[in-house]
């Protein structure tokens, strides 16, 4: 482990040469990812996916000016459908662009790059550099890449519980940079002794055909490439907008594992999917997202979803979608997380996990439901989450991904409990339950570090926002747009 | 009716309280009986019960009446859902009982007919509190009556409607509250923060970055120099002297110069490469208190010398001469006062708490200030950055030396002149003190928008909690729907059976209760 530390170390340092030449740290992950492909593909034994005359080696040989044409002609050609046919490659190089300018900067970061040691990184597994870099990147807060990042221990959590299986269609309509898929596949290989077990078919299908999904915002599909690829899952996740009519092509899933975007929508425009019917009229996304996976899942798929508060408790729409949610689906648990936890601030979190049904109605007999949120250590910079912050709730879950254990009810003062489908609707439908006394004063009084403090203003702000915004939406229920 | 506050929907209709409810009052039983009271007992509720008290419903107040102490007061049970509302002390609280409730003389009650919904009622009453106020009579205290109260006006929409505008108001005051609540969470998290960067600040952290890429005189050499720099000070002060005097200065004159104490370090944190442990005597001229002149001596407002207190002081470091300015002739500044005088640029902080780490740098508005006991000067020497000495005082980190030394006595602290003397502060190189400043009091400034900003919006969700409020009543928050049976059937409905009731119960009178 740690010589992928020290590598991923190095190579952020070298970030610092980028900012000379005004690259942000945003962009630097980016323009660092094309040229580690290509060392990569060297490392790899891969040249021969590449033209021969654009290997790490003819680029890392040149020098000043010579070097840095060179490169930008080769970002050109690599991303030219008319002259590469592995999509793979054409996928990461679309548009590619280099931001440098100054050839000697280009030059450091090649010499840099090779004298990395790539013979440990290699044993360790160059994904999980990558995966490394990825998570220093979004935990830079001034980057904004923390909103394409789930923090690996609640990855690492999901997927035990969830167990993916061989043969299963596994989807993320939200990639962002890979996490769940790359999560779910070295989970199927350790229990398949690295595909070994399965036949050659099978071993086929889990390369090739396992794993789909879709990234809108085309840097970060470039990351997600580049992070599947170095997994060694040759599967396509599609550079598309899964609320868009593209999404609906997506087709089904066993497993449909997601994280999708949250926080305040900005500007208009609603989701136009033909076969969208409850949100149809919102310009809520993560409701929309919630549709989409409901309608994507086979008869007997699994889903857990990374959702904010507000697709628990919103009225109208959302309500309508969680009674349709709880008729097609056993909605089975659902998971409050701890504020904190995201690189994007003040957000409050939910997964939901649920069972397709092979009906469609009244799939629901009962939500449990296991407050990690109330009174909980905050979590920032200072406290990280980890995998053993998880270990009571995967004891409460049990061994069954469908949420079928033997269950039982920790009572008033714990964390785990159950809610009859009569009972949530008394409420109303509202999903948004809670039991436990809130002692957040006490937890804020005990943080010291500035950035954790900073944090817990902004999220409070963020609250206070987020509720004048929805209020305001719901006093003008003629208007339709959103609100700015 | 005719009267009526505003206009309405055609559906709806204004109508007096008295119309439409039974209002009964309460009463309290002799407080000198202790049986009158119960732990158990009958529910009783008193205004005071409601201070702070957000719910819609209430079962009971603080104390029950026992059996006696119902019987023997004027205090009366009423049914579940019937509407209580605070007639003084003060006017305006209102809930919705959940099951039978007396409350005591402090109380107008509201027992409704079927058709009006409490809950409708009880937000009308709620954004009604000033109109409520202008019926009560009493010019300091006000005190509403219950035949006042019944003149009430209230609007009056069909049932199903009043649900409809239940469950929006519902839906839209939890948001405020939310909002409210997330809001309140912020001063206390603000000083949080101040004291956690502050900190932060002294422990090197804010300038690790700067110092890797700067060059920088160590600061025990600074020390050096500012230690010289004291020595050169009192030897000129005190050639001044003697040739004030008109004397010459003795043999071994400088002899006679007492060295600052050095702190001892052994139980003070480690500090960041280049920085020195250093007290505050060694790196400030002569650091002395105030004292208070006779009463007589001591002007308001106008005078020569302006004198301060600890109320001048504030936690940013700035002087606030405005509040309750005092004077002290230029006599008793000279005279009974000299030893205490203070010059522009000088940094003050309290000595008596708590709250201690009130600080001030002296701004120049006066020439010549003076100041009390309850406040220390500290006059740094050239090389030393007094706007950083005054963030150290400002910071509980470094106080903390302080106040452990000091005696509290009845829950006040007073820090001795040994104390704030010796206090350690941590001295960084002089361009690294400059940029802590500079650090810090960005980050004041931006801790002071967040503030701003957060007060004004509590206050903004209350103008909007009254709006919305106020378009409810108006029948603009939620869409008239034809098909309701409209407001004046309801009323007729009401009066009807308010009338049967009346002949019946005057058939029956027994009055007992």
């Amino acid at each position: 482990m740690s010589t992928t530390t020290d590598i991923v170390a190095k190579l952020w340092n070298l970030c610092n040469i980028l900012r000379d030449d005004g690259v942000t740290y945003n962009q630097y992950v980016t323009e660092l990812t094309f040229l580690l492909f290509l060392k990569m593909m060297e490392e790899t034994g891969h040249e021969s996916r590449l033209p021969s005359e654009y290997t790490w080696s003819k680029l890392a040989r040149l020098e000043g000016m010579e070097q840095l044409t060179f490169y930008r002609k080769l970002l050109l050609e690599l991303g030219d459908p008319t002259k590469i046919t592995d999509p793979t490659v054409l996928a990461i190089f679309a548009n590619a662009q280099t931001l440098l300018r100054k050839p000697a900067n280009l030059k450091a970061l090649t010499k840099a790059i090779d004298e990395l040691d790539w013979f440990s990184a290699r044993e360790e597994g160059l994904g999980n550099l990558y995966e490394g870099l990825l998570e220093k990147n979004a935990a830079e807060k001034k980057s904004g890449a923390g909103q394409y990042f789930t923090p690996r221990p609640l990855i690492d959590a999901i997927v035990r519980l969830m167990k993916p299986q061989p043969g299963e269609v596994i989807q993320d309509p939200a990639a962002g940079t890979g996490g769940f898929l790359v999560a779910s596949d070295q989970y199927i290989k350790w229990n398949t002794d690295d595909l070994f077990e399965l036949g050659e078919r099978d071993a086929f299908f889990q390369r090739h055909h396992a794993y789909t999904g879709a990234e809108l915002v085309p840097d970060t599909h470039r990351l997600c490439l580049m992070n599947l690829m170095l997994h060694g899952i040759e599967s396509m996740v599609a550079s598309a907008d899964t609320l868009s009519p593209d999404g609906e092509a997506l087709g089904k899933a066993d497993l449909i594992l997601t994280n999708p975007p949250f926080g305040t929508k900005k500007g208009g425009g609603r989701p136009v999917r033909s076969d969208f019917s409850i949100t149809a009229d919102t310009s809520n996304k993560q409701l929309a997202f919630v549709e989409h996976i409901v309608r994507a899942l086979k008869p007997g798929g699994r889903a857990a979803v990374v959702v904010p508060d507000n697709v628990l408790f919103e009225d109208n729409i959302g309500r309508r979608l969680r009674t349709w949610m709880m008729d097609l689906c056993d909605l089975h648990t659902i998971l409050r997380l701890p504020t904190g936890i995201f690189y994007a601030q003040g957000v409050k979190t939910n997964v939901v996990f649920m069972t397709r049904g092979t009906t469609d109605q009244n799939n629901t007999e009962a939500v449990w439901v296991y407050d990690m949120r109330a009174n909980m250590p905050s979590f920032g910079k200072t406290r990280p989450l980890t995998t053993d912050d998880f270990a009571e709730f995967e004891a409460c879950y049990g061994d069954d991904p469908y949420g079928k254990a033997q269950r039982s009810d920790t009572g008033e003062e714990g964390r785990f409990r159950r809610y009859t489908r009569e009972q949530i609707s008394e409420r109303n439908d509202n999903l948004d339950i809670t039991w436990l006394r809130d002692e957040t004063d006490e937890f804020e009084e005990r943080l010291t570090d500035p950035d954790d403090i900073a944090a817990a203003i902004l999220g409070h702000l963020k609250n206070a926002l987020e509720e004048i915004e929805a209020l305001t939406e719901e006093l003008d229920t003629e208007k339709t747009g959103t609100v700015e | 009716m005719s009267a009526e506050r505003w206009s309405l929907p055609s559906t709806w209709c204004w109508v007096t309280i008295g119309e439409i409810a039974d209002i009964v009052g309460g009463g309290t039983p002799s407080s000198k009986d202790e049986t009158n009271f119960a732990i158990e007992g009958i529910p009783w509720l008193t205004p005071a019960d409601l201070t702070g008290y957000l719910e819609t419903y209430i079962e009971r107040g603080a104390r029950d009446l026992s059996e006696k102490g119902y019987r023997t007061s004027s205090a009366k049970l009423m049914p579940a859902g019937t509407v209580l509302f605070s007639s003084r002390a003060p006017i305006g609280y209102c809930v919705i009982a959940v099951n039978e409730i007396s409350t005591n003389q402090g109380f107008k009650n509201f027992i409704l007919p079927a058709e009006l919904v409490p809950e409708y009622v009880r937000y009308y009453l709620i954004s009604a509190k000033d109109y409520a106020e202008s019926i009560a009579s009493g010019t300091t205290f006000k005190e509403l009556s219950g035949s006042r109260a019944a003149t009430m006006l209230i609007p009056l929409p069909p049932l199903p409607e009043q649900r409809r505008i239940v469950a929006k108001l519902d839906a839209l005051m939890a948001r405020t509250r939310q909002a409210r609540e997330a809001l309140q969470h912020i001063p206390t998290l603000i000083e949080h923060y101040k004291q956690a960067i502050l900190a932060a600040a002294f422990r090197g952290e804010l300038t690790a970055d700067w110092r890797e890429e700067t060059e920088y005189e160590p600061a025990s050499v600074l020390l050096e120099r500012i230690l010289e720099e004291r020595r050169a000070r009192w030897e000129y002060e005190q050639l001044a002297a003697y040739e004030a005097k008109g004397r010459k200065p003795p043999k071994n004159w400088q002899a006679k110069y007492q060295e600052p104490e050095i702190p001892d370090t052994s139980n003070l944190p480690d500090l960041p490469e280049g920085w020195v442990w250093a007290s505050a005597e060694q790196i400030c001229d002569f650091i002395t208190k105030g004292t208070t002149p006779k009463a007589g001596e001591m002007t308001a407002s106008t005078g020569e010398i302006p004198f301060l207190k600890v109320y001048n002081l504030t936690h940013t470091g700035s002087l606030d001469f405005t509040v309750n300015p005092t004077f002290v002739s230029k006599e008793t500044h000279e005279g009974f006062l000299a030893r205490s005088k203070i010059l522009p640029e000088d940094v003050l902080m309290n000595i008596v708490g708590p709250p201690l780490g009130k600080v001030a740098i002296v701004p120049d508005t006066y020439p010549e200030w003076n100041m009390n006991q309850a406040i220390v000067r500290y006059r740094t020497l050239p090389s030393m950055n007094n706007k950083y000495l005054s963030i150290c005082l400002m910071s509980d980190s470094i106080l903390s030396w302080a106040t452990t030394q000091a005696k509290a006595t009845a829950g006040q602290f007073n820090l001795t002149l040994a104390i704030c003397r010796e206090l350690p502060i941590p001295i960084p190189p002089i361009n690294e003190q400059v940029r802590i400043v500079q650090l810090i009091q960005d980050a004041v400034q931006w801790l002071d928008i967040v503030l701003e900003e957060a007060t004004s919006a509590l206050q903004l969700l209350d103008h909007l909690d009254q709006a919305t409020l106020a378009k409810a009543f108006r029948g603009e928050l939620v869409p008239q729907d034809p098909n309701d049976e409209p407001a004046s059937v309801l009323l007729e409905r009401i009066r009807a059976a308010r009338a049967a009731e009346s002949n019946a119960s005057k058939r029956k009178q027994r009055g007992k209760k």
